[in-house]
């Protein structure tokens, strides 16, 4: 019994353990504010985390129900019905609007009412056996043009295929960091895992 | 004038022996090296391409438009009418799209606004989208229908886009403010229009190309003025002194002077417009003035004996001072009008008093020079025969004879003209000033026609208490306003943020209706979307970047600076009313400057007029030494003034900024003829005033008549401008001229006869 409690601690703390230390150890290989023109709604960046590739987007808005529209209508656009990922496609646009709405949420209840931001923070993880997107309530602070995340709190871990993840990872890298497919693919070397 | 007579007379004779001995040589040297160095820079005189000289730069007006200028930026826009009985066909608004294309591809140009590339906020399925106007593809036979629902669901668009008839579609250029780049701009676009469309029935208009071609008409006028005043006055001239050195002098001095008085204009860094446009005409006539009378007292010196150049001393000293001091009188009268706030105005006084100073020099230092290497006339003609002595004849007995008559009838004109006065439209219309027969004026009619106005009234609209204007009351008010304001009959439209918001609240709640959000919260979240919006470039034109200061655009249909005033007061009426206390709305914008000049130009002819008639009564004062004759004299100069003011008002010509300047100009020069006229009649008189009027009408009426007439045909030359208030001045300036003539040889002496005879001189 207690050498299964001691197994079950060790599991539990191995899967805690990358979120405790995944600020520490992230890399950043590029970020971009977006939209590439200002008014600026957040900024994204491509992060080597350990062995794994996360493509972390962060949305700082006084209008994130539109950002959201505008990431969904990206997403509508990228993924066809018969292209495949279009289902785990539709599941993250669906995800993407809960986490929108637990965010509007938390914001009635902040003290400061003057501040109409809302902060969502998204991230595609691909590791070397697991992809998922994970969804964030963060606290954030800024220097410059230049988020940096103080806090999050996870709203929504959803897992997704691989192909979606990566071909995901692609297109926003292309979109945000403004690159060709090639440059894009070159900035995620090496892929964890491979292909 | 404090030193005797004598004294200056010998400094004078002085001088003249220097001019027509030793120093001719010099003296002619000098003019010519002088006039070489000046004709170089009159020759490059600038034409102004902006109308920034014909408006007032007063502190609050001219910082209301800075800051307008800085928040929302440049408020000249263009209009181009592409008129087609199919507009809304697909082949016509490929054209339109065509245009659009290539205009936005123009340099100087910042956007460009029409049907093919208007958008509209419409509810998209992830919120709020920017979609285009009109379908941009042909979609069947539901297009035209489809065209005509969108241009009902966006009225402000619609309105400024498209005519009422869906015949005519407009097309709004907006241009940098940069005045060079601007100018290379329309002309590329009028050439595009010209070489690529000229099947397509376009017309264009808006304030930039008003001013250009002003400024292309202000050359023109030049280049046929100029050499129309050198004909009109050459001929004269022929048939006057019949003499070719009576033709060439005067010519010459006229030219010497112009180019002293333009060159030196160019080198102070000045650029001609449309009111400095007259120095040349009026500098013209005005230096031949001097020349004529000196010539004139040189041929009197015909059949004398001895050496001509003690003879020229003699005469020519004798002349110098009358010649000083009408040059004086007359540049009095001009620089009076340095008192104005419109630049222009202010300009041609110092320039063109400066000029008629200048010509006098020119006369002196050239005229005795010249005529001493001469020998004298031989015939001396006879002056007292012909038709005009025996008017002058007729016209000294009529003044003898009936004296209260002649002053009775004045005076009953001159109340009948003052009477109409009260006609006269205190009224300035830039568009109006060109003829109906040019491009700009029937483009603007009939775009004007078609959408209601080209010309705006800007509004500046900012809380008292510095505070952003986001709050559903605030909108609410300003709504409020802008329906009252579109209610007003001289009002094409307007527009102002209301409009977006009015689209993003009825995109985000997927309505039919424009309408305001019903909740602040809502407003506010409107607001968030504009701040985001990636077209904040367009959004300035609207709002300051805090959304403290909001812009009210008023488009009016095109009507003068009269009826615009009075529009401006209706609405500040109608913003106190609708706003209360807590708002501040501030008329301003390139056509509003205009207004407020126009309004002044009363207060500013007054005192114009009034300093330079004191002025010129002082110079009369200070010559005769009598108030009587200072009273005496005031009659035929104001009495002719009076019925200029009444003709103007019978035959409906506004005041504007051309014709304002006529009381003031006309005081210094018709005051002339009166010094001229009473001087002559001091030496004549003997005790007899009846006596004396006969001499000196039928002797010194002639000069004046010569005189005279030479000033009316030289002024009516200006009737061939391109302006029309030119025009007014130059040939009301001309009429009233010979009034003042008339005054001088009727008016003047029934008053010498009737006050004048008890104390035996009018002299006191």
């Amino acid at each position: 019994m207690t050498r299964t409690l001691a197994v079950c601690f060790f599991c539990l703390l191995v899967a805690t353990l990358p979120s405790v230390a995944q600020a520490s150890t992230d890399s950043v290989i590029w970020r971009a504010s977006i939209p590439a023109e200002p008014p600026h709604q957040g900024e994204v960046r491509l992060i080597r985390r350990d062995s794994a590739l996360v493509m972390q987007t962060i949305l700082n808005s006084k209008v994130l129900k539109h950002v959201i529209a505008a990431i969904q209508k990206k997403e509508l656009r990228a993924w066809p019905e018969d292209r495949e990922g279009w289902v785990d496609s539709r599941r993250y646009s669906d995800e993407l609007y809960r986490a929108y709405g637990a965010v509007q949420t938390d914001a009635k209840d902040r003290e400061d009412k003057g501040d109409r931001h809302l902060r969502l923070l998204i991230e595609f993880v691909l590791e070397e056996r697991h992809s998922f997107v994970s969804f964030y309530a963060p606290t954030l602070t800024k220097r410059g043009e230049q988020y940096s995340v103080q806090e999050k709190k996870l709203l929504k871990k959803l897992n997704t295929s691989r192909a979606y993840l990566y071909n995901n990872l692609g297109e926003i890298a292309q979109d945000s960091f403004q690159l060709d497919e090639k440059e894009a693919l070159k900035l995620m070397q090496p892929i964890p895992g491979g292909l | 004038m404090t030193e005797s007579p004598q004294k200056s007379s010998k400094t004078i004779e002085i001088l003249l022996l220097w001019l027509t001995g030793k120093g001719r040589k010099w003296s002619l040297f000098g003019v010519l090296v002088t006039t070489l160095f000046l004709a170089y820079f009159a020759l490059q005189v600038p034409i102004e391409s902006s109308n920034v000289s014909m408006v007032s730069h007063t502190r609050e007006l001219q910082g209301n438009y800075d800051s307008f200028r800085k928040i929302f930026g440049n408020d000249e826009v263009l209009f181009l009418a592409i008129t087609h009985p199919d507009l809304l066909e697909p082949e016509s608004l490929q054209t339109i799209k065509r245009i659009t294309q290539e205009l936005t591809r123009i340099e100087g140009v910042t956007r460009v606004l029409s049907l093919t590339n208007a958008e509209q906020l419409v509810a998209g399925d992830f919120g709020i989208e920017l979609v285009p106007l009109i379908p941009q593809q042909d979609a069947g036979k539901t297009y035209q229908s489809a065209i005509t629902r969108a241009l009902e669901q966006n009225p402000v668009l619609a309105q400024l886009l498209v005519s009422q008839d869906l015949k005519t579609s407009i097309i709004i250029i907006d241009l940098t403010g940069d005045i060079d780049q601007q100018g290379r701009g329309l002309t590329a676009i009028e050439a595009l229009l010209s070489s690529g469309y000229s099947d397509k029935n376009w017309h264009l208009t808006g304030i930039p190309l008003q001013k250009l071609t002003i400024s292309r008409l202000i050359q023109r006028d030049q280049q046929v003025v100029i050499p129309f005043s050198t004909l009109v006055l050459g001929s004269l001239l022929l048939l006057v002194f019949r003499r070719f050195s009576g033709l060439l002098l005067p010519l010459a001095v006229m030219a010497i002077s112009l180019c002293w008085t333009v060159g030196i204009y160019t080198l102070c860094g000045l650029s001609l417009n449309t009111i400095t446009a007259l120095l040349p005409p009026v500098i013209m006539v005005l230096s031949v003035s001097t020349t004529v009378h000196l010539y004139n007292g040189w041929l009197q010196l015909a059949g004398k004996p001895g050496d001509p150049k003690p003879l020229i001393v003699e005469e020519f000293r004798e002349l110098f001072l009358p010649c000083l001091f009408t040059a004086i009188t007359t540049a009095l009268g001009l620089v009076s009008l340095t008192v104005s706030s419109i630049p222009a105005v202010k300009l041609f006084g110092a320039f063109s008093a400066m000029g008629v100073m200048l010509a006098f020099s020119v006369n002196m230092l050239m005229v005795p020079a010249l005529l001493s290497y001469m020998p004298l006339p031989k015939i001396h003609r006879r002056y007292d025969t012909g038709r005009l002595s025996a008017v002058l004849q007729t016209t000294a007995r009529l003044t003898v004879n009936h004296p209260r008559l002649v002053l009775t009838l004045a005076l009953l004109l001159a109340l009948a003209g003052l009477s109409g006065l009260n006609h006269i439209n205190n009224n300035t219309d830039l568009i109006r000033f060109v003829k109906p027969t040019e491009r700009i004026y029937q483009d603007t009619m009939f775009i004007e026609r078609a959408v209601g106005g080209v010309n705006s009234l800007e509004f500046m609209l900012t809380r008292r208490d510095s505070s952003a204007l986001t709050r559903l009351e605030d909108l609410t008010c300003i709504d409020n306003l802008q329906a009252a304001i579109n209610d007003l009959q001289k009002v094409a439209g307007s527009y102002s943020l209301l409009s977006v918001i009015k689209q993003l609240n009825r995109a985000e709640t997927n309505q039919e209706q424009l309408s305001l959000p019903d909740n602040n919260e809502s407003l506010l979240y409107l607001f968030d979307l504009l701040e985001t919006s990636p077209n904040q470039k367009q959004l300035r034109k609207l709002v300051s970047p805090e959304f403290t200061t909001l812009r009210i655009n008023v488009r009016i249909k095109t009507i003068g600076s009269a009826d615009t005033a009075g529009l401006v007061s209706q609405i500040e009426q109608l913003a106190e009313r609708e706003l209360g206390n807590d708002y501040e709305l501030r008329p301003t914008g390139n056509f509003y400057q205009v207004v407020v000049d126009s309004n002044r130009l009363v207060s500013n002819v007054v005192r114009s007029f009034c300093l330079s008639l004191s002025m010129v009564l002082m110079a009369i004062y200070v010559l005769f030494r009598s108030f009587k004759l200072l009273a005496m004299a005031l009659i035929p100069n104001l009495v002719p003034l009076a019925w200029t003011g009444g003709l103007m008002g019978y035959l409906h010509i506004d005041l504007s900024t051309g014709t304002a300047m006529i009381a003031a100009v006309v005081i210094g020069l018709t005051v002339d003829s009166t010094i001229h006229y009473l001087a002559r009649f001091q030496r004549e008189y003997q005790g007899d005033s009846k006596e004396a009027v006969i001499i000196t009408t039928t002797a010194t009426g002639r000069a004046l008549s010569i005189s005279a007439l030479v000033l009316f045909l030289g002024f009516s030359v200006g009737g061939l401008s391109s302006f029309l208030p030119t025009i007014y001045f130059s040939l009301l300036t001309g009429v009233t001229m010979l009034g003042a003539l008339v005054c001088d040889l009727l008016v003047l002496p029934a008053s010498l006869i009737l006050f004048g005879t008890k104390e035996g001189s009018p002299s006191e």
